[in-house]
């Protein structure tokens, strides 16, 4: 594989029901160092398409390939519903991302936190969190520890412009050493992708 | 630092968390092993109080060790030493009359601490249950008929004291003597601690026709035996309940928690990471609910010990119920049930492997 390639994915077909392909035989790369925005109409199996890449449903049919040693800790995510661990603070869920990551450094959480306003809030736990708190939290939690590969599904639906402008500087920042693979609708998120690729009917056009 | 260290550190984090915002989830569970354990401590207390009374009872009476012959053998741990004679006879008083075992005794300082009434001096020490059979009391005038080949002698010993032992068979069947005239066949020992008398057998009386009072008492005996076994039964049958009910508050756990599971796989954390967050809390669980019902446990037997309740004593030797801390039991519950919780909870855990990541973050 291309060493500026991260990810390959090649004739990935995806049926939930067996029956109505989701994806219907997709092609897609993702490179190192890149911001890639995935935009499409609701339906059209961008959050399957990220499942499968990053391992989290198996696909019918295809191959994907990964240029990342231990794939599994290396792979952040951004759920669309966030899924912080309730039970910890902001912190500690940064903290056990780390840990499962083979990774302990407080100042990588405090540094980023500080990048996207949540220096505030890393003490406090998600029940006590704004709809917006709780999105950059879980982006937060998302690049704690050495991640190589981010996929995030609408990581900016519910922020204020100024809010999803300091989200994606911080992924410009971040992306010499991580890739980032959005699902989003922001107008935000396409001026810092550097590639922008649009779906529909559950494949790349 | 090593991965392990990484994942435990993160294994410690979730569990500390888990514990401090889901309290609720541990109680119950909690609360089952307390119950179980305080009913095993004072359960096993109250058999073991049983059992200690009786072997109380019985070692303060009878010789620890029954020598034929006169022996002469001294060694450290020897209380007291005598000779005596054992027979069947017959005792007569006012027309009542029953079969006892005649204790003839060149030294009747073995009874101190059972005489209830009168003194230790020339005479005849009777059971208190024989006593009330009889009708007779101290001052009285007995006779007793032991047979000498065919031929029955009859001799007149005054009552000087009544002794219980709070063993019916002693209370009811002996009579202890110190006739000077007679010959002793038989020598007893009694020692500072009468569990010692098999090892001392076989030590120092391998030679000789020796019983030690065990041998000598086997139907007693045989019931602490019994009452080992109960106790034992018991501690498996909590034991079990202990582990079960971890079993059942962790697979209701995993399934009440099923998206957090989710969420760390989708971090990452290998399945057997994920496991030892559910055994960790479980065998917090059960390390709390065992020192809660320790607590409950040595209070309840404690309170017993001080009242001292009363119970029939026509049924039981003794006419309160005896409470004696079952220390050995109490150390070794923790352990058992420990372990036990650890492999059920290893077991239910397994199923976590099975739990798809994207259906778990569906989960609420």
């Amino acid at each position: 594989m291309n060493e500026n390639i991260i990810l390959t994915a090649e004739g990935i077909f995806y049926s939930y029901d067996k029956k109505n392909p989701v994806l219907k035989g997709l092609d897609i790369k993702v490179l190192k160092n890149e911001i890639l925005t995935l935009y499409g109409p609701s339906g059209s199996g961008k959050s399957t398409l990220i499942y499968i890449l990053g391992g989290l449903l198996t696909q019918d049919a295809g191959k994907i390939l990964y240029n990342i040693e231990d794939k599994k800790r290396k792979i952040g995510f951004v759920f669309q519903n966030y899924n912080m661990l309730n039970e910890l603070t902001v912190f500690e869920n940064c903290k056990v991302a780390q840990n499962i990551r083979s990774f302990d450094d407080d100042r990588q959480i405090f540094d980023y936190a500080e990048k996207i306003g949540i220096t505030d809030i890393l003490y406090r736990y998600p029940a006590e969190l704004s709809v917006g708190q709780l999105q950059r939290s879980a982006v937060l939690r998302s690049i704690s520890g050495p991640v190589e590969l981010v996929f995030c599904d609408e990581p900016t639906g519910s922020l204020d412009s100024e809010n999803k402008r300091n989200v994606f500087e911080l992924f410009s920042q971040l992306k010499e050493y991580v890739a980032f693979f959005v699902v989003s609708h922001d107008e935000v998120s396409k001026k810092y992708a550097d590639r922008v690729l649009n779906m529909s009917d559950g494949i790349i056009l | 630092m090593t991965n392990k260290r990484f994942s435990d550190k993160a294994v410690f984090s979730l569990v500390k968390g888990f514990i401090k915002k889901s309290r609720k989830n541990f109680k119950f569970p909690t609360i089952a092993i307390a119950i179980g354990v305080w009913g095993l401590i004072v359960i096993t207390s109250v058999v073991n109080g049983f059992d200690r009374l009786l072997i109380d009872s019985i070692t303060r009476f009878y010789p620890h060790i029954t020598v034929a012959g006169k022996s002469d053998l001294y060694f450290s741990g020897i209380k007291e030493k005598m000779f005596f004679n054992l027979d069947n006879s017959m005792v007569a008083f006012n027309g009542s009359f029953d079969y006892v075992q005649l204790m003839d005794c060149d030294d009747v300082s073995f009874l101190g601490s059972s005489i209830i009434s009168g003194q230790l001096e020339n005479g005849a020490a009777i059971g208190k249950e024989l006593s009330e059979y009889l009708n007779i009391s101290i001052g009285d005038e007995l006779t007793v008929f032991k047979i000498k080949g065919i031929i029955p002698i009859a001799k007149k010993y005054r009552v000087v004291s009544l002794f219980k032992t709070g063993v019916y068979i002693f209370d009811s069947k002996f009579l202890v003597i110190n006739d000077p005239d007679s010959v002793k066949n038989f020598t007893a020992y009694y020692f500072e601690d009468p569990l010692k008398a098999g090892e001392y057998k076989s030590k120092y009386f391998s030679y000789s026709p020796a019983y030690t009072w065990k041998e000598s008492n086997k139907t007693l005996t045989q019931t602490v035996e019994i009452d080992g076994l109960i106790a034992l039964l018991i501690t498996v049958f909590i034991v079990l309940m202990a582990g079960f009910s971890v079993s059942n508050s962790i697979t209701f756990s995993i399934l009440t928690r099923k998206k957090e599971i989710g969420i760390l796989k989708s971090l990452g954390m290998k399945n057997i990471d994920i496991q030892k967050v559910f055994i960790s809390e479980s065998l917090i669980i059960s390390v709390i609910g065992y020192l809660l019902g320790l607590l409950c446990g040595t209070l309840t037997v404690t309170v017993l010990d001080f009242l001292k309740i009363k119970i029939p004593s026509g049924i039981f030797y003794v006419d309160y119920l005896p409470v004696s801390l079952n220390v050995s039991i109490a150390g070794s519950s923790f352990f058992i049930i420990t372990g036990i919780v650890v492999f059920f909870s290893f077991l239910t855990t397994r199923m976590i492997s099975g739990i798809d990541t994207l259906e778990a973050l569906k989960d609420e």
